[in-house]
């Protein structure tokens, strides 16, 4: 008997669900599919895991941590969510206990306030009240189209981005890795790490404006 | 709409979000802020560089990925496909071994 005749096939899900394929194998008890499943989704459940604990070696321990709870659940997973939203549901779960214990450890200082409320850009880069056009440029952001392509693909360029990315509190960082690095909708976003619309797009702006600010400075410093 | 607002509304402006009144006020400012401009291309460019950058940069230790994803010996018992699973097994067969510290 062929696996794919003990699950019924997709349906719906197969079209929302890029994993559903897997999913059906999963259920079948299809080592193969799970050694997949760690390979597509491994490298995103522990970048996420980094955003939450400083050290690659704790990240490895709550991705481990993660995967054996998938295991433990998967039977239960009704495919309510994509199987990838539900999968960063349980790995953010576990980062975020981990790092709330770590964080007990660490100095005040080390912990960003993730619902900050800076701008987007330093208020200075604006004129003042007493200005011609107030709230409007002092001096306008320069353009980058005169940067080579090259330039801008280095990779000291593409570094940079990677630190600006790390020093941001963990749901920025979290939010901008989902949304930006791994491409995926705001909704899915949204639903695996229970946020509001609205807060997914708060965060990604700040992390978005704080990258864009990184990669600003380091271009007028070359 | 001061450029210093529209700053704060690319991401809710690209996302689509934006009510359709300060789209226009966001669309009309646009059309004659260079500055605004330029930095809507800025926003464009930190995007494709942080999608592009993570992916091409210089490459992190994925020890979990590398060990877990690389050829193991079959877990599966002879008797039956769905014992592979338990915890216990995996992390005995599938699991990066070794770890040191």
């Amino acid at each position: 008997m062929s696996e794919s005749t003990l699950v019924p096939a997709g349906g719906l899900l197969a079209e929302a669900d890029p994993d559903a394929g897997l999913l059906a194998r999963l259920r079948c008890g299809d080592e193969a599919a799970f050694l997949e499943l760690v390979r597509r989704y491994g490298p995103v459940m522990h970048r996420l895991a980094l955003s939450y604990v400083r050290s690659p070696a704790v990240a490895e321990e709550v991705v481990q941590d993660a995967w054996i709870g998938v295991l433990g659940s998967l039977e239960r997973f009704e495919g309510r969510s994509s199987l990838r939203t539900w999968l960063l549901r349980i790995l953010a779960n576990r980062a975020r206990t981990r790092g709330a214990r770590e964080a007990r450890c660490l100095p005040f200082s080390a912990l960003a306030r993730d619902g900050d409320d800076a701008p987007a850009v330093e208020p200075d880069r604006f004129q003042g009240p007493d200005g011609r056009f107030p709230g409007g440029w002092a001096a306008f952001p320069t353009p980058w189209d005169s940067v080579p392509e090259e330039r801008l693909l280095a990779r000291e360029t593409l570094a940079e981005v990677d630190a600006a990315i790390r020093q941001l509190p963990p749901r920025q960082q979290e939010v901008i890795v989902l949304r930006d690095v791994e491409g995926w909708s705001a909704e899915e976003v949204c639903d695996a790490l229970a946020l509001s619309p609205a807060n997914q797009r708060v965060l990604l702006h700040r992390a978005r404006s704080r990258v864009r600010a990184s990669l600003e400075r380091y271009m007028e410093a070359a | 709409m001061t450029c210093q607002e529209l700053v704060e509304l690319v991401t809710d402006y690209f996302d689509g979000a934006l009510d359709a009144a300060t789209r226009a006020e966001f669309d009309a400012h646009l059309a004659v802020c260079p500055g605004c401009v330029t930095y809507l291309e800025q926003m464009r460019t930190t995007i494709r560089l942080t999608h592009d950058g993570a992916r091409g940069g210089p490459p992190r230790p994925e020890p979990g990925r590398r060990r877990a994803s690389s050829p193991s010996r079959s877990c599966r018992s002879p008797s039956g496909a769905r014992t592979w699973w338990t915890a216990s097994r995996w992390s005995t067969c599938c699991a990066p071994s070794g770890r040191r510290g």
